[in-house]
């Protein structure tokens, strides 16, 4: 039973810390986009429309990164696969 | 956490018709009534309805040739289909009862291997065979591998991103719900219905680059 | 849900005969209706621009008319001018005739008048003289002197009345 035990605290912490890193660089990247659209908008207003739409679409290429850490955490904890072979 | 497990209702054949299969019935419905009504009367001169119908039509149709000029009504069946289906997907799971069908991962996925099965039929439907298979081996065959790699890993990224966009909001929305039911989750729910929206945009902005990139002689873009 | 299971098939089949559903329902309806109107639009704007190149054809015609009209115009007023101008040197030069004859004809009769009272002037002249110098000399001169001043006096009386026919001629 130890064994289990420990699988399932490695498990947790594993995702708790996949989501606290994985969210880091992810969040840094979009700030980073942001703070550009923005200098690029107070620069040039006219532009506003296709930075925007620009922007939009940046965010979501770099927040899919965070989203695979939520799904690989999430899979750690609700859908391990690997469950079934610790708890024959 | 009943809300990762989906719920059987009954088996069609070897097939289950989970909970997801009839929320998306539900709103596939809801979209068809709502457009046979919204259509039934077309008039010359627009009412308000219509204006807005119009406008919602109009829109795809200019995002799609911003992409790809001249392909507007080409494309607008599919991309259209998909920016109605995912942004009443994503707002259904705001009605009590029903659940998101786009939390799910199949709905997703299912939607991205629609994607993935459109680009090359567009694809050789507009360049032919030829020219179509030619983009693979640009700038020379090794690259192949790494190109057929990029459209399935793109296929994947798009299902992801939709649906842990989705189911995060929803666990977001359950956890505050559980904490304290009455007024906490109501404005992650605001929040709910703006991610959705935005989610919707940028499946429907990727679709549009990918098909354009197929249709056009060019790379197709990676994503 | 977060694992992949049979209902994708389902989920594949829902999408497809919703886009087909949406196309047949909500888009082909639309997109006629928008270029429908597109097309009245453009009709409407071809038949406009054709109704405004007539009315530019008709306008032109039209000016040119009067263009046409505004030149013969000017040619008959021209025309009048120049025989208004004709009558008018000839009234002129006839009136300069006539005036010049009307001159002529008087400057003669005065000429002829004066001719006459200067004759008749001489001669009364001559006769006074003749009688005064008789009466004064007649009792103190020889008939030889006498003759001598006598023409010195007519002479004299000769110049003095050519003088005075000079005056009056200017005048």
């Amino acid at each position: 039973m130890q064994g289990e035990i420990l699988f399932l605290c490695v498990t947790v912490v594993t995702a708790g810390f996949a989501i606290a890193i994985g969210v880091i660089f992810p969040a840094l990247g979009q700030g980073k986009a942001c703070a550009k659209a923005l200098e690029g908008i107070a620069r040039q207003p006219e532009a506003t429309g296709p930075i925007s739409r620009t922007l939009f679409v940046g965010l979501a290429l770099l927040e899919s990164l965070a989203i695979y850490v939520l799904v690989v955490s999430l899979i750690l904890l609700f859908a391990n696969p690997l469950l079934k072979y610790v708890f024959k | 956490m009943e809300f990762l497990t989906t719920k059987i209702y009954f088996y069609l054949g070897t097939l289950p018709v989970t909970k997801t299969v009839v929320s998306t019935w539900l709103v596939m419905g809801a979209l068809i009534i709502a457009s046979i009504l919204a259509t039934r009367h077309l008039k010359f001169i627009p009412g308000r309805w219509q204006n807005i119908l119009e406008m919602f039509v109009e829109g795809i149709i200019n995002m799609i040739e911003d992409m790809s000029p001249h392909n507007g009504k080409q494309l607008l069946p599919l991309v259209g289909a998909l920016a109605l289906f995912i942004g009443s997907a994503n707002l259904a799971g705001l009605i009590p009862g029903l659940k998101a069908p786009t939390s799910d991962f199949n709905t997703t996925l299912a939607l991205a291997l629609v994607v993935f099965c459109a680009v090359p039929y567009y694809g050789v439907k507009n360049q032919g065979w030829k020219n179509y298979l030619k983009v693979y081996i640009t700038p020379s065959p090794i690259m192949a591998p790494f190109h057929i790699i990029s459209e399935v890993t793109r296929t994947f990224s798009l299902a992801l991103r939709l649906f842990g966009n989705i189911l995060g909001e929803e666990i977001v929305i359950a956890i505050l719900f559980i904490l304290s039911p009455l007024i906490v989750p109501v404005p992650m729910m605001l929040f709910a219905i703006f991610t959705g929206v935005i989610q919707a945009y940028i499946f429907t902005i990727l679709t549009i680059v990918y098909l354009s990139a197929a249709i056009e002689k060019e790379d197709s873009a990676e994503g | 849900m977060i694992s992949i299971d049979r209902s994708i098939i389902f989920q594949i089949i829902n999408f497809v005969v919703l886009v087909m559903l949406l196309f047949r329902f909500l888009f082909k309806p639309v997109v006629k209706a928008l270029d429908n109107r597109s097309q009245h639009i453009q009709d409407e704007l071809s038949s406009i621009e054709k109704a405004q190149q007539k009315a530019d054809e008709t306008k032109k015609k039209y000016e040119e008319e009067s263009k046409m009209i505004h030149q013969k115009y000017q040619e008959m007023v021209e025309t009048a001018n120049q025989e208004a101008a004709k009558i008018k040197s000839g009234i002129i030069d006839e009136a300069y005739r006539e005036g010049e004859k009307i001159k002529q004809t008087h400057e003669e009769k005065a000429r002829s008048e004066i001719q006459k009272i200067f004759s008749s002037l001489k001669t009364d002249i001559i006769d006074i003289s003749t009688e005064m110098a008789s009466k004064i000399l007649s009792h103190s001169i020889t008939p030889s002197i006498q003759d001598e001043i006598i023409d010195k006096m007519l002479d004299e009386a000769i110049i003095r009345i050519e003088a005075q026919m000079e005056v009056s001629h200017e005048q």
